[in-house]
């Protein structure tokens, strides 16, 4: 591409063809406010704050004004900043912007843009409409009286996350953002992405539970890595004393952008199973309370007979603590192989021109990679095959039945880039769609750390022993007479319970450091973000403590 | 020493800009004694300013047509009215009520409250009619300077006062400059 030479405040500067005004300005070093501007989304010149002098005619959204050889840019005249503060007035004047009782204050990009600009009063009488306020989400809130109308999460809703349900209807003064064709949050095709929330500027759009809980600037912001799936997208924890408020996607991730998926984003922090905080041993029908020493001891008598296994959702070192200590009798809970194995990465999803999604709900799981699918899908007129897709069937042309696997391979054949997307898939599914020579396979991991297993060398194995060591967060396990059942695990279900004779209480979620493997094979690690309660054993610990047995 | 007299009152608030005020403590001193002089204000028995007061300084919105005969008052008097706080700067959190027929209002306020046993809703000639709308200080009277804030600090009622006494425009930026 060429470069292009032009004047921004007297500043002799050049730069790519086809950047904006914005973004040269930004290059040269030179400020200029925004507030529809999302640096992630496309421009789109809806709030009029970055307004730049650049040739003849009126003021120029900077934001959507590609540069030009020879151009002249004013970017803070009197006249341009009085039309700024002007704008300010207008978006203030309109709906609610008393901060004294939004949550947002303190993170707001309007608050921001009103102390820069000095607005010390509303030129224009404030509201007087009243607009719908949308509670019925479990996670978001939407307050229309807030909203500035930017359409940022409408924008980041079929942008990034490819959901296309957010987009405003009405005009004017009247617009508002509209959820599916005039539907409520609860019922609408919303995937709680939560993306809409990260990117809005205001109060309009606010996580319902970290609401009032505390602002920003009384948080820490950690980047790490979640681990809810093998995808391993990049995180921002917003955590206050011990207590995760927030988690938000990571724009600087290569691996997700930003982008978050419910499972990511909102269940974790939603977790309401107890949580067990102290070793326990049932004996005669009774919990007691024991001591790490005792029960360490209790699995060092029961080790010569002891089957391990493993779940795909715990940190590496976890799995190495115990693949050391028992060897050979360490086996994983879940499917370990995929059915095919992968050939292409994360990275191909992004010019393909088919989809071919077997067997598995993107919307539900793996949300993310469903994100990098649908987001190309309408836009960019890449086809999407959903074979049994649960979810993913209603927004495709092309949705087809296991029985149909034919018609759907004939389909996808007639791309040129074709990427098959699956995790587990029924016999004789897998046996038909190896056997493709063009596609490329994206095999999805069954758990968040299955690659990690597989490069332990664990193998999947059915439970049958008679003693049984079970390491993770979902157990459940049939019990026979004379079996002695050994759960590491942070929740302490009744059903748990009814089964085990011997509970030990493991970190969960982001109380632990911990290497995961993702499902490009790349190393992330998931920090310690909150300190474990009292009683709960650490990594460190049960591998030290494993050492001995 | 010149001499600048200093009236201020409270219309649709809560008072927590006066604690605000009042919250200046030693500085308030510091303002006597460089000539401020703090005439009729709601805690001391003139209630009403004298013609050619100086500063005239009302924090809360204006909800009543009493309150709307309080700013009228002020701005004939004072020579610089000054809003202070959010209620009195924007309308603030009283302006909720603009949503909600009077009617409504006084009878979920007086009569349904959960707590009242046959309750009734006060009348008098002592007592303010509600105006249609709860507004801002600058929809009723000509207003001079703002000093936003919920309450505003200390330190903003203290830029403002010591500029006016020091014969500068004040004007309040970053930290002093707050809304909430």
């Amino acid at each position: 591409m060429g470069k292009v030479r032009l004047k921004i405040d007297g500043k002799e500067i050049e730069v790519e063809e086809g950047k904006t005004i914005l973004e040269a300005a930004k290059e040269a070093g030179i400020e200029i406010p925004t507030l529809c501007y999302h640096e992630k989304l496309l421009p789109y010149g809806a709030c009029r704050m970055c307004v730049v002098e650049a040739g003849p005619g009126a003021l120029k959204p900077a934001c959507a004004t590609y540069v030009t050889d020879g151009m002249e840019v004013k970017t803070s005249t009197p006249e341009i900043q009085e039309v700024r503060m002007t704008v300010l007035q207008l978006l203030f004047g309109e709906r609610n912007h008393y901060c004294m009782y939004c949550e947002s204050s303190g993170n707001c990009e309007l608050q921001d843009l009103g102390y820069k600009f000095g607005l010390d009063h509303f030129e224009f009488p404030p509201y007087e409409d009243k607009y719908p306020v949308d509670v019925s989400h479990p996670y978001i809130l939407l307050d229309q009286n807030r909203c500035v109308l930017c359409r940022r999460c409408a924008r980041a809703c079929a942008e990034l996350g490819g959901h296309f349900v957010l987009e405003v209807k009405n005009r004017g003064y009247q617009s508002l953002i509209n959820i599916d064709l005039n539907n409520q949050f609860a019922q609408s095709s919303c995937v709680s992405c939560g993306l809409c929330v990260q990117v809005c500027p205001t109060g309009a759009l606010v996580d319902k539970r970290a609401s009032y809980l505390g602002r920003k600037e009384q948080a820490e912001v950690i980047k790490t890595n979640c681990d809810r799936c093998p995808v391993g997208c990049g995180i921002e924890v917003y955590r206050r004393a011990n207590f995760i408020l927030k988690v938000y996607g990571d724009w600087d991730s290569p691996i997700n952008q930003g982008v978050l998926c419910k499972n990511g984003r909102y269940l974790p922090l939603y977790e309401d199973r107890p949580r067990l905080n102290a070793p326990k041993l049932k004996e005669g029908g009774i919990w007691t309370q024991i001591s790490p020493e005792m029960a360490f001891k209790v699995i060092s008598e029961k080790k010569g007979a002891a089957t391990v296994f493993l779940e795909g959702s715990l940190p590496l070192e976890l799995l190495q603590a115990f693949k050391s200590a028992l060897g050979d009798r360490v086996f994983a809970l879940n499917e370990v192989n995929p059915p095919i194995p992968s050939t292409a990465t994360l990275k191909d999803l992004e010019d393909a021109d088919t989809y071919l999604v077997v067997g598995v709900d993107l919307n539900e799981r793996y949300g993310v990679v469903g994100s990098m699918i649908k987001r190309r899908v309408v836009p960019q007129n890449a086809r999407l095959i959903a074979v049994e897709a649960g979810s993913l069937s209603g927004i495709t042309d092309f949705s087809y039945e296991y029985k149909d696997i034919d018609t759907a391979l004939g389909e996808a054949r007639k791309g040129e880039k074709v990427v098959a997307v699956y995790s587990s898939l029924p016999e004789g599914i897998s046996e038909r769609l190896e056997t493709e020579s063009g596609f490329k396979y994206l095999f999805l991991p069954y758990e968040a750390n299955t690659m990690a297993l597989k490069e332990l060398g664990i193998e999947h194995k059915v439970p049958q022993e008679k003693v049984k060591i079970y390491v993770g967060e979902n157990i459940s396990s049939a019990r026979s007479p004379g079996d002695f059942i050994v759960a590491f695990t942070p929740f302490e279900t009744p059903e748990l319970k009814s089964v085990a004779d011997l509970l030990i209480p493991i970190t969960w979620y982001l109380e632990d450091e911990g290497t995961f493997i993702t499902l490009e094979g790349k190393k992330v690690v998931r920090q310690r973000v909150v300190t474990p309660a009292e009683g709960v054993l650490t990594v460190e610990e049960i591998s030290s403590r494993l050492l001995k047995i | 020493m010149k001499k600048i007299t200093l009236a201020s009152d409270w219309l649709e608030g809560c008072a927590g800009c006066h604690m605000s005020l009042l919250d200046m403590d030693e500085r308030l001193v510091e303002l006597i004694n460089e000539g401020l002089v703090i005439t009729a204000t709601p805690i001391t028995d003139l209630k009403v300013p004298a013609f050619g007061t100086d500063i005239g300084v009302l924090e809360g919105a204006v909800a009543t047509d009493h309150h709307e005969e309080v700013a009228k008052l002020f701005r004939e008097r004072c020579k610089i009215l000054v809003a202070l706080g959010d209620c009195a700067v924007f309308g603030g959190i009283n302006t909720m009520r603009n949503y909600i027929p009077i009617e409504e209002l006084l009878k979920r306020g007086y009569v349904n409250t959960e707590s009242t046993v046959e309750g009734k809703i006060p009348q008098g000639p002592g007592i303010g009619k509600h105006l249609k709308k709860c507004m801002a200080l600058n929809e009723v009277v000509k207003v001079d300077f703002y000093i936003p804030g919920c309450p505003p600090s200390a330190d903003a009622i203290y830029k403002v006062l010591k500029d006016i006494l020091e014969g500068k425009t004040p004007e309040l930026k970053e930290e002093l400059l707050k809304y909430d």
